[in-house]
């Protein structure tokens, strides 16, 4: 890091916090601090709504996944802007109706207090933990190219998103996230022609993509119906859907943002360009880490891209056997890069049965580094106990800080910066929201003063804060748990939004009999969960179905008993 | 939009107002158009 990335990285991060905390001066009551006094136009909730979704992990993670994956994770995408369009016409209204804080208000009215708080509670659980994790995964990988420890890289981002969201509330998070989203897509975009920049001169972009394509990388739509696959077109389009509906329908993360818009029609607004801007977005980031691929066909990758877990290796009786692999895999690179060159003449020349030929030679010399890879792995994952052996995630930011220029470096780490922020103010706000609207201002203190709740509000926030923040700093063994709470909110996404439904469809279900489906179906989607090995984005289909279909058997057969 | 806004008042009955189906059928295209852009894509690079 020079100084001028320093100046880039501080000045935008500086910029933007103290731009939100000026637009939401002065006095505050309840509504302007919860609901930003509902003056958010359709680009500021688009722009937020998007920036609450995009965490660190998404500019850190992602193209590392193109890198070792291809690009087949676009499909988890799919489902989006149909949910975008079905969430405009269904929930939107009703919320906006009703002019609830929250989502879960609305459930108290159609159903019972205690459907709103289950709901409400498992709201707080999954965005409790994930706050903690919002904060912590990031950090890992930041605190290597900042110099600073994790739980040093941790209390900063920390810190400064509760001042911020402590300060300003609702408006600041919307007004902060717009400018984050602004700099994350623009400094993607710079990122991809720098990245491309950095090609060899003598290669074309097509033959750059079609040396992506013979290693696997441009695999974007997969047709299969094998339900264990991840990613596939219909998995995406479907189980996607139900998620995206899920997560932004009766998500108050999410929820919160667009109900801060001036009007219903700015807030379907901001939910179609996020429609219209999430599919691209996300095959720009992957594209970035194809192109990075591509880069690094031509330049020799370190063996294992974490290089703090290979450097301890390298101090560890392990050395020289990692030294050994490292010569192999020199000479293995060298080699496919020596074929990657030949495919390259053939291509120019339009040879097919040579291209054919070409493209054999480069999957097997390819086959060869990958399998020197794997072993390096399972060398330090024996030599450094609890090593990140998942080195995917350090491609990217290995990628900018040892090739781009200064200032390029700044800005993308701002990027990244902006992008922890975002969610994890997003989060904050959110989890006190709902903590003091569907519980402490219902059950504890139903008719306390307006400044009460904004006290009570920032004081929650601060609560949420340190208790992500805790749970972040303090957990240094969670890489299995960073999957786990990944999972967690696939787990009870399908049965919150299996009862939003049954609430806006199923007239004459009552209170009790949504309950006791909600709670049914949650135990079948455990029971899916642990034996089964379905994706995890079926979970949020069957949960759902499951609530609506149990729920309307139980109503059936209540009305049945009380006839006779 | 100045009709959109103006139809917000009523807004928890009604369905959307008539220009957001326009909007409605473009966010639909263009996410079709997207996905044969990338089986295109997958089909000749693959």
């Amino acid at each position: 890091m020079t100084v001028y990335d320093w100046l880039v990285l501080l000045g935008t991060l500086g910029t933007i916090v103290a731009f939100g905390v000026w637009k939401a001066r002065g006095r505050q009551d309840m509504e302007s601090y919860l609901r930003g006094g509902n003056r958010d136009k359709w680009h500021t909730v688009g722009l937020s709504v998007m920036a609450t979704q995009a965490s660190a992990v998404t500019f850190l993670s992602t193209p590392g996944q193109a890198y070792a994956d291809g690009m087949r994770f676009v499909q988890f995408y799919f489902g989006l802007p149909l949910a975008m369009i079905a969430l405009s016409v269904l929930f939107l209204p009703r919320y906006f109706h009703l002019r609830v804080f929250t989502a879960y208000e609305f459930l108290e009215k159609r159903f019972d207090l205690k459907t709103r708080q289950l709901t409400a509670f498992l709201f707080l659980l999954q965005r409790g933990l994930s706050a903690g994790i919002t904060i912590y995964a990031p950090a890992i990988i930041l605190s290597s190219v900042l110099g600073w420890s994790v739980r040093l890289t941790c209390l900063v981002i920390g810190a400064v998103v509760i001042l911020y969201t402590v300060t300003g509330g609702s408006r600041t998070v919307s007004q902060t996230q717009k400018q984050q989203m602004l700099v994350m897509l623009g400094g993607m975009l710079v990122a991809f022609v720098v990245i491309v920049r950095h090609l060899p001169p003598a290669l074309s972009f097509a033959h750059a993509l079609h040396i992506a394509g013979t290693l696997g990388k441009l695999n974007i739509i997969d047709v299969s119906t094998d339900l264990g696959a991840r990613y596939t077109l219909w998995s995406g389009l479907i189980g996607g859907f139900f998620l995206a509906m899920a997560y932004f329908g009766t998500d108050q993360s999410q929820v919160q943002r667009y109900l801060s818009a001036k009007s219903l029609s700015e807030s379907r607004l901001g939910l179609l360009l996020n429609g219209l801007l999430k599919v691209p977005m996300q095959f720009l980031i992957l594209f970035v880490g194809v192109m990075v691929f591509v880069f690094y066909q031509f330049n020799q990758p370190p063996i294992f891209f974490n290089r703090s877990d290979l450097a301890r290796a390298q101090a560890s009786a392990s050395a020289d056997h990692l030294h050994a692999l490292q010569d192999a895999h020199r000479v293995a690179f060298e080699r496919k890069r020596d074929e990657i060159w030949k495919l390259d003449h053939a291509l120019g020349l339009g040879d097919a049965s040579a291209i054919a030929a070409a493209e054999y030679d480069v999957r097997q010399a390819d086959r060869t580094t990958t399998a020197i890879h794997e072993q390096a792995t399972a060398v330090i994952a024996a030599a450094v106990p609890g090593a990140n052996t998942k080195d995917a995630d350090y491609v990217f930011l290995s990628f900018v800080t040892q090739n781009l220029p200064r200032g390029i470096v700044g800005l993308l780490l701002a990027v990244i910066l902006c992008a922890a922020m975002s969610a994890v103010a997003g989060e904050l706000s959110a989890l006190s929201t709902t903590t003091l609207v569907d519980f402490y201002r219902r059950s504890f203190r139903p008719q306390a003063s307006d400044a009460h709740y904004v006290r009570a509000a920032r004081l929650f926030t601060v609560g949420w804060g340190l208790l992500a923040l805790s749970f972040a700093t303090f957990a240094s063994l969670l890489d299995n748990l960073i999957q786990a709470v990944n999972i967690l909110g696939s787990l009870f996404y399908g049965t919150v939004l299996g009862i939003f439904l049954t609430a806006f469809f199923a007239r004459k279900v009552r209170g009790t009999q949504v309950f006791l489906a909600a709670i049914a179906s949650e135990l079948l989607v455990l029971a899916l969960f642990l034996r089964s090995n379905t994706s995890f984005l079926w979970y949020n289909l069957v949960g759902c179905v499951a609530v609506v279909g149990l729920a309307g058997l139980l109503a059936r057969a209540t009305r049945l008993a009380r006839a006779r | 939009m100045a009709s959109d806004t103006e139809s917000d008042g009523k807004a928890g009955e009604g369905g959307p107002e008539p220009p957001f189906f326009r909007l409605y059928a473009a966010v639909a295209i263009a996410l079709v158009l997207e996905i044969a852009a990338f089986a295109l894509l997958t089909a000749v690079y693959q």
